[in-house]
């Protein structure tokens, strides 16, 4: 057994070594999911490093502690407005779409592999949905930028079908285990899972809100602990009660962030770091976990198996999924392309491994080279694809703003200068958490000599002249804004 | 664009020592002063302006400093006035605190980007507490002219 100061220190420069290369390799745009299991695989017993790790328990829990970080800080960011429109679109995706792609490939799996139907199944199951982190981290990155509903509709798909495909698994893994299970079992599993879930994450979530709200911590730095602490208490409860606990975490995530809470932006940057750990840790060791030797014999069902997702499974569940949505077919075949497979199909694979069920180590390898395969070809040409397919923004124009508007008679919008009080509460603050009214844009800022074009990241300084685009109703609120002292 | 404050503030255009205490009450004061010292043509229209502006959005932006502010063709340049209270008027600053150095500006409507930096330099500028500091202790206003143009970066 290794020392603990040799554990930390091991720990500790993988971790560097993660984000040092990510930086330097951001430009290429490789998806942070590949980077990472590559920097294990690379310091894993068959690379460089050497380093041994093969206890699948252990991998086991580090992935569900990431990814109840990951999806609670996903929730957070979650913007209720934005996803409202297509709420209904993203739960068809991640509940029918995840079903019918574990049902395609597990078909499919079950005939190339020579497998028997439920393996196959367990198979389909394993791999149906898509990844939150991946999607997230990719669609969120500087050189995506989409038109319309896609990037919410992704991102909401990816972070609510995960409950989805863990159910099937477990269902699955039942129906193998236990025959004796009927079909009736199983639906009723199913609304134990999601009605549990969903009603434990919305309650709990509206408690935590009101909770922070009404605590007066003394010390800023305890609401996040605490939000930390409820998070996992969400997960364990309605888990232990048979409800999905991935998706009670989620919903309650989405509460939160949707709601007015005290020292929200502390909060918002602390889960934001965790999940960023949170994934680093987990690809880190689902790369340790696995041996590349063990996938080379694999490869050519492995490539067989990831054509026919990539191409069959997914387009056809999206297409039957999206059947009465308003979406163009670009869109769709867009939508159907960001079908990112990542770390919950791994980490799904260690419970068959674990439970010791025939056939587990091959479909353990299986899930491992889909996966690669996935942010390997997916995960990377999304830019290339939502350009081509017409979908993508064009890059943000940085032409100066204007300092003179004359608005043409009739409309209610003026261009007005406004000096940011020197206490003003949104001092020190990025322009997009300042609460400033959807309907109104700051063109401008003029600070001492220099014209800056703001964008959501800009900190605003006291002392900043403010140049607003906005309607004079907006104008009041702004003012109210601006002219809130700062919190102590 | 250069611009520096010290050249739109002339030595006339200082006051040491208002009388107002309420912020209407100054204005006025200021604005009578300007015609006055034929700084400003048109009273009503500059007061109007200006009081607008004030209604709008509380001028006084914390630390004992208020700049009121407006574009009105009541003037013909930009124009800057700086006006001191030690008593401390009233802008509803978001501290609480009344101000006590009050900078006014007004230009013309065809001077948008000069009033937009003026502005937006004097704000930068008065954050400073060692500026507020010395201006609070002029004693004469070619000192007041002296201290921001000496502080300009």
């Amino acid at each position: 057994m290794l020392s603990l100061e040799i554990l930390i220190l091991v720990v500790s420069i993988l971790i560097i070594l993660c984000i040092l290369i990510f930086k330097f390799f951001d430009y290429l745009g490789i998806p942070v999911l590949l980077l990472f299991l590559g920097i294990g695989i690379l310091a894993g017993s068959e690379g460089i490093g050497r380093i041994h790790f093969d206890n699948i328990r252990q991998a086991q829990s580090i992935g569900i502690i990431a990814l109840i970080f990951i999806l609670f800080a996903g929730g957070l960011d979650t913007h209720w407005q934005q996803v409202k429109p297509i709420f209904k679109h993203a739960l068809i995706l991640s509940t029918f779409g995840v079903f019918t792609t574990a049902i395609f490939v597990g078909i499919f799996a079950s005939f190339i592999l020579r497998i028997p139907i439920l393996y196959g199944l367990l198979f389909g199951s394993i791999v149906s949905s898509t990844d939150a982190s991946a999607v997230f981290s990719i669609l969120r990155s500087k050189n995506v930028r989409l038109r319309g509903t896609l990037a919410p509709l992704l991102e909401l798909e990816s972070g609510s079908n995960d409950p989805m495909a863990i159910f099937l698994t477990i269902a699955v893994t039942q129906l193998i285990t236990s025959p004796a299970n009927g079909l009736s079992q199983i639906m009723f599993f199913f609304i134990l899972q999601m009605g549990l879930g969903a009603a434990i994450g919305l309650t709990l979530g509206k408690l935590v809100v009101f909770m922070l709200n009404r605590l007066r911590l003394f010390y800023e730095g305890l609401y996040p602990v605490f939000c930390l602490a409820s998070a996992f208490l969400i997960y364990s409860i309605t888990y232990l009660l048979n409800g999905s606990g991935f998706l009670a975490v989620y919903l309650a995530g989405i509460v939160i962030g949707n709601s007015q809470i005290v020292k929200k932006r502390s909060l918002l940057r602390f889960f934001d770091g965790l999940a960023w750990l949170s994934q680093i840790t987990m690809f880190l060791t689902l790369g340790l976990l696995v041996y590349p030797s063990h996938l080379l014999p694999i490869t050519g069902t492995g490539v067989l198996l990831s054509i026919f997702l990539m191409f069959v499974a997914r387009p056809v569940s999206v297409l039957l999924s999206l059947i009465f949505s308003k979406y163009t077919l670009r869109e769709r075949i867009f939508i159907a392309w960001v079908g990112l497979r990542g770390a919950v199909p791994i980490i799904l694979a260690t419970f068959p491994l674990l439970a010791g069920i025939p056939n587990s180590e091959l479909i353990f390898n299986l899930v491992f080279f889909i996966v690669l395969i996935s942010a390997l070809f997916q995960g990377w040409s999304i830019p290339i694809i939502s350009r081509i397919l017409g979908l993508s923004e064009p890059i943000e124009n940085k032409c100066a703003s204007p300092i003179e508007f004359e608005p043409p008679p009739g409309v209610d919008t003026e261009l007005i200068e406004l000096i940011v009080p020197f206490e003003s509460n949104v001092v020190n603050k990025p322009i997009v958490e300042a609460g400033f009214p959807q309907d109104c844009l700051i063109v401008l800022i003029v600070r001492g000599e220099n014209f800056i074009v703001p964008s959501g990241g800009t900190i605003i300084e006291p002392g900043d002249t403010l140049l607003f685009l906005t309607s004079k109703n907006s104008l009041k609120k702004i003012n109210e804004i601006l002219h809130r002292w700062k919190e102590a | 664009m250069e611009l520096r404050i010290s050249n739109f503030l002339k030595p006339d255009a200082v006051i040491m020592e208002m009388h107002a205490t309420e912020k209407l009450e100054a204005i006025r004061e200021l604005v009578d002063f300007m015609v006055g010292k034929n700084i400003a043509r048109n009273r009503e229209q500059l007061f109007e302006a200006l009081a607008k502006r004030e209604n709008l959005e509380s001028t006084g932006i914390g630390e004992g400093i208020a700049i009121p502010h407006a574009r009105t063709d009541a003037v013909d340049d930009l124009v800057l006035v700086f006006a001191r209270s030690s008593a401390g008027i009233d802008f509803s600053s978001i501290d609480g605190k009344p101000s006590h150095i009050i900078f006014l500006i007004a230009s013309p409507e065809n001077k948008k980007s000069e009033y937009i930096i003026a502005l937006a330099k004097l704000s930068r500028l008065l954050r400073k507490l060692p500026v507020r500091e010395q201006l609070r202790n002029a004693t004469n206003p070619q000192e007041v002219i002296n201290i921001i143009k000496s502080n300009e970066e």
